[in-house]
C-alpha cells in the first residue's frame, strides 16, 4: 500500500511538473516574440516621415500631427535651425546674413510609435497631412514600412498559436490532474475500505479511519506540491530556470486540488459492518 | 455494566424479542443460547451499538445512550481479519505498539491457545476456529468492557472452551464482560439466559 501511494505521489508530481513546464514555455516564447517585437517597433520609429513645411504654417503642423496617436514624435526644425546647420556643414558662415533674407521653409521630422503604426495609421497619416496646408513635400513611403509589418503580423500570428495551444493543453491537463488525483484517492480508499473494516471490527480507535483519510488526501496532492514548488524554487536560485515560481499560483492550485482530493472521499464506497 | 429493561427488538417480517430484565456485570461470563432465527445475533448487535430498532432501555452503566469511552467488541461471522497477513500482524492491528506487560499477557494467552506456534503464518493458512481465537485474544488483550462473541459454538466446543479458560480468565481479571450466544447449553458457565418464544429469561 505504501508503495502503491508513494507511485500515486510519483505520477501526480509528474503531471504538475509538466503542467509548470507548459506555463514556462508558454511565457518563455511569448518573452522571446515580445522581444522580437520591440525590436521591429525600434525599426518603425527610426524611419522618420519628413514634412518640409512653410515656417509660418510648421508650428501649427507640428501640433496637429503631433496629436495624432501614433504618432510618438514631432522635430521641427525652424529656418533659424535650418541656417545654422547649413552654415557649419558647408561654412557659409559670412553667406548667413544672405541666407538669413531668404525665405527658406521649415522641417518637419516625425517619428511614429512603433506598436500603433501600422497600415491603418499609414491611411490616417496620410490623410491628416493632404489636409494641412502650408506643406511642400512629404518625404514618406509606406514602403518603407512594409517589411516591419509583415515581421509583425508572423509574430501576432504565432503568438496567438501559443495562446490557443497553451490554453488548450494548459486546462486539458489539469482536468487530467484533477481527474487522476480523484481516481487516486477513490481507488486507494476503496482498497483500504476492507482494512478499516478489519480495524474497526478488531476494536481500534473509532474515526482514525477517516483521520487518515483527510490526510492521505492532503498528502496525495501536497507533497508532490511542495515537491514541485521546491524544485522550481532551486532552479530559479541556481539560475537554471529562467523564472521565479509564482507561489500565489502554486497556492490556488494546491487549494484547488486538496478541494478535490477531499471531495472525492464522498465517492468512496462505505461497507456496513453488518 | 450493561442494563436491558423492558427491552424489545424490532426484527424483520414482524419478528420481536423481548428482555424484561437482564443485566451484564464487568467480569462476568454469561451465555445466552437459542435456536436459529431466535434473535441473538440481533441482541448483539443491540449491545455493540449496530443495531437500533428496538424499545425500552439500553443502559450502559446506568446512561441510556451509548458513551463512547466504553468499549465494546464484537466478534462474529464477519472475519476481522487481514488474510494475506501474518498472525502477528493481525494480532496488533488496532493498537500497534504496546506495553511489555500486555506483551507479556498476549504471549502467555497465545501459549495456551497453541496460537504462538503459528505466528508468522499468514492468517489464510489457518482453520475458521484458530481464526477466532486469534480475534478472542486480540479482543480480550484490549480489555474492553464488554466483549460480544456471537455464535460461539459455531467455533469452539466443550474441548476448545476448556482450552480457552485461562484466556477468558484474564478478560475477567481485566473487568471484562464476556456475552456469548450459542445454539446449545455449554457447561461450566454460571451466568445462563435462554431465548424462549421470542422472551430471554434467566436460569
Amino acid at each position: 500500500m505504501k508503495l502503491r501511494y508513494l507511485l500515486q505521489i510519483l505520477i501526480i508530481l509528474v503531471l504538475l511538473l509538466i503542467d509548470d513546464g507548459i506555463i514556462n514555455l508558454r511565457q518563455y516564447s511569448q518573452e522571446e516574440l515580445n522581444f522580437r517585437a520591440e525590436q521591429i517597433y525600434l525599426e518603425i520609429e527610426e524611419q522618420p516621415a519628413i514634412l518640409i513645411v512653410t515656417e509660418e504654417q510648421s508650428e501649427r503642423i507640428s501640433d496637429d500631427i503631433s496629436n495624432l496617436y501614433f504618432v510618438k514624435q514631432v522635430i521641427k526644425q525652424s529656418k533659424n535651425e535650418l541656417i545654422e546647420t547649413l552654415s557649419s556643414q558647408y561654412r557659409l558662415d559670412e553667406a548667413s546674413s544672405l541666407l538669413d533674407e531668404l525665405s527658406l521653409p521649415a522641417v518637419v521630422e516625425i517619428q511614429f510609435k512603433g506598436e500603433a503604426f501600422r497600415e491603418i495609421e499609414s491611411s490616417l497619416f496620410l490623410q491628416a497631412t493632404e489636409k494641412e496646408e502650408g506643406i511642400f513635400q512629404i518625404l514618406y513611403s509606406d514602403d518603407n514600412y512594409l517589411d516591419q509589418w509583415r515581421k509583425l503580423d508572423t509574430l501576432l500570428k504565432y503568438s496567438g498559436l501559443i495562446e490557443d495551444y497553451w490554453q488548450w493543453v494548459y486546462w486539458g491537463l489539469a482536468i487530467i490532474i484533477l481527474l487522476t488525483v480523484i481516481s487516486f484517492r477513490i481507488n486507494f480508499e476503496n482498497r483500504q475500505e476492507s482494512y478499516w473494516q478489519v480495524y474497526a471490527r478488531s476494536g481500534g480507535k473509532s474515526g482514525l479511519s477517516r483521520i487518515f483519510r483527510i490526510l492521505n488526501s492532503i498528502f496525495l496532492v501536497f507533497i508532490p506540491i511542495a515537491i514541485a514548488m521546491g524544485l522550481e524554487y532551486f532552479l530559479w536560485i541556481n539560475q537554471t530556470f529562467g523564472y521565479m515560481p509564482d507561489f500565489h499560483f502554486h497556492i490556488m492550485r494546491s487549494a484547488a486540488l486538496v478541494i478535490v482530493s477531499l471531495l472525492s472521499l464522498f465517492l468512496i464506497r462505505r461497507k456496513n459492518y453488518d | 455494566m450493561i442494563e436491558l429493561k423492558n427491552f424489545v427488538i424490532e426484527g424483520a417480517r414482524g419478528f420481536r424479542l423481548k428482555a424484561d430484565e437482564l443485566q451484564i456485570k464487568s467480569g462476568l461470563f454469561i451465555q445466552i443460547y437459542g435456536n436459529n432465527n431466535s434473535g441473538k445475533s440481533l441482541l448483539l448487535k443491540c449491545l455493540a451499538g449496530l443495531y437500533h430498532n428496538y424499545s425500552g432501555e439500553l443502559l450502559y452503566n446506568g446512561v441510556q445512550e451509548k458513551p463512547g469511552k466504553y468499549s465494546v467488541i464484537l466478534i462474529n461471522d464477519f472475519l476481522a481479519v487481514m488474510p494475506d497477513k501474518s498472525v502477528k500482524y493481525n494480532l496488533y492491528l488496532p493498537f500497534g505498539k504496546t506495553t511489555k506487560r500486555k506483551k507479556d499477557l498476549l504471549e502467555e494467552m497465545l501459549k495456551d491457545s497453541g496460537l504462538d506456534k503459528c505466528l508468522d503464518h499468514k492468517v489464510k493458512t489457518l482453520s475458521r476456529s484458530e481464526i477466532k481465537i486469534l480475534e478472542l485474544i486480540r479482543a480480550i488483550i484490549q480489555q474492553p468492557h464488554f466483549l460480544l462473541i456471537d455464535d460461539f459454538d459455531t467455533y469452539f466446543d466443550n474441548t476448545s472452551l476448556k482450552n480457552l479458560t485461562k484466556v477468558f480468565d484474564h478478560a475477567a481479571k481485566a473487568g471484562t464482560a464476556i456475552v456469548i450466544t450459542t445454539r446449545k447449553k455449554f457447561e461450566g458457565i454460571t451466568s445462563s439466559y435462554a431465548i424462549n418464544s421470542g422472551e430471554i429469561y434467566k436460569l
